[in-house]
């Protein structure tokens, strides 16, 4: 193939998959890969990435602006290549909220157990948040050790149609208003851990949620081609990352992925 | 806990029927504490936490994501209220933030009626938690658009 200077063929891109349709062996890479990220207290580890979302301080995250879903593409990036440092092959999967019946956690989430061991997906070691931090902010609650879920006791799971409105939305700026409140909605949906910024990202279900938010940008990016975020924040940082601007999230393809329903090896 | 902002009423009786897209735009909302939902009413002016969206006039709801209070040293989460030249930081993590709802066919249901319209806008708290608060919008806009 010429290089035609547009990234790498497609051979080379890594396909991000549904939950729910991975083999037993992708679940299987996924869980060790979960297993020896938290195993690792330096900033190759699950405890640096989970806090660069929110605690320890500073609090990275980009929400309810227009950095919103390019913040979030750069650090899934960030975080799958951790993962992969660790097991090559895994990608982060998506969470299919409308795939089943009622809403769910993903059962590959929600297994307390997977194979006769702990499940490394049902819940994530919370650490490197300083006790002092934490109790300003008045929970009542000791530092967890571990996360938690509470499922559907804060808020209905958000309706399908607000995700078909989002994808419908005819700017970036109208697409993020939109997919951010489903974002928050399902946040506090899962509750527990993943209801409030400082802590939601050391439980496992972020990850799967955030690809599902990052495959909606990605499918509404197909649907609108060139409606990019506004010209004034394209060359906008995106801290903490080295050599990342929101220019240089638009293209998944360019980051090395795609997504997929599934992968079914066939020769 | 939870909150509420109520509009004044609003007359919609000389209002163009030709917009295509209705929206409700919240300015200067608060994601400084626990997380929250805000559930919009037309003409409820009672509506509480406790009024089922199933109520007539309910137009829609949406979520904000919170930051959980503050764990830095006092002064950390105050937001200024002006930048030095040459600060080229990014805006405070706590800026107030905007968000909006789109309420086309309740305005046009609205119209119909040759209602004017109040606007009520509940914040309902969702954390396990007691406590927190939440602060109203800054203003809230309706926005019509051809």
């Amino acid at each position: 193939m010429a290089d035609n200077g547009a990234g790498p063929p497609p051979s080379a891109l890594r396909n991000r998959k549904k939950v729910d349709s991975l083999s037993a062996g992708e679940l299987a890479a996924l869980r060790s890969a979960f297993a020896a990220v938290y195993a690792i207290d330096d900033d190759r580890g699950f405890a640096y990435h989970a806090g660069i979302h929110g605690l320890p301080l500073p609090i990275w995250c980009q929400h309810h602006t227009p950095l919103f879903l390019p913040w979030h593409r750069a650090y899934l990036y960030h975080f799958e290549q951790a993962l992969q440092d660790q097991v090559p092959d895994v990608t982060l999967p998506w969470w299919d909220y409308y795939g089943g019946g009622d809403p769910a956690i993903p059962e590959a989430y929600a297994s307390q157990t997977a194979g006769g061991a702990p499940n490394t997906l049902f819940q994530g070691p919370v650490s490197g948040i300083p006790q002092a931090q934490w109790d300003r902010l008045q929970t009542g609650e000791p530092l967890p050790v571990a996360t938690s879920r509470a499922p559907g006791t804060l808020a209905p799971f958000p309706d399908r149609s607000l995700v078909q409105q989002a994808l419908e939305a005819p700017t970036f700026l109208d697409f993020s208003n939109f997919i951010e409140t489903v974002h928050d909605n399902v946040h506090v949906w899962v509750g527990g851990t993943m209801s409030e910024i400082p802590v939601a990202a050391f439980d496992p279900i972020f990850w799967a949620h955030h690809s599902m938010i990052d495959r909606l940008w990605y499918l509404w990016q197909l649907a609108h081609p060139g409606a990019d975020p506004p010209a004034g924040v394209m060359r906008t940082v995106l801290q903490p990352f080295p050599n990342t601007i929101v220019a240089s999230t638009l293209s998944i393809n360019a980051l090395g992925y795609e997504y997929a329903a599934a992968e079914v090896p066939v020769a | 806990m939870s909150g509420a902002f109520a509009s004044s009423h609003v007359s919609v009786a000389g209002m163009d029927r030709g917009f295509r897209r209705a929206d409700l735009v919240f300015h200067g909302l608060d994601h400084s504490g626990p997380s929250y939902e805000v559930r919009i009413f037309f003409n409820q002016p009672d509506a509480t936490a406790a009024t089922p969206r199933t109520t007539e006039g309910y137009v829609g709801s949406f979520f904000m994501f919170g930051h959980g209070g503050c764990a830095g040293q006092p002064g950390h989460c105050e937001v200024p209220d002006s930048r030095r030249p040459f600060d080229r930081r990014p805006p405070h993590q706590l800026t107030p933030a905007t968000r909006w709802v789109t309420v086309t066919d309740a305005l046009r249901r609205a119209l119909d009626a040759g209602e004017g319209i109040t606007v009520t806008a509940v914040a309902v708290v969702a954390s396990a938690r007691p406590g927190g608060d939440v602060q109203p919008p800054d203003r809230v806009a309706l926005v019509t658009y051809d």
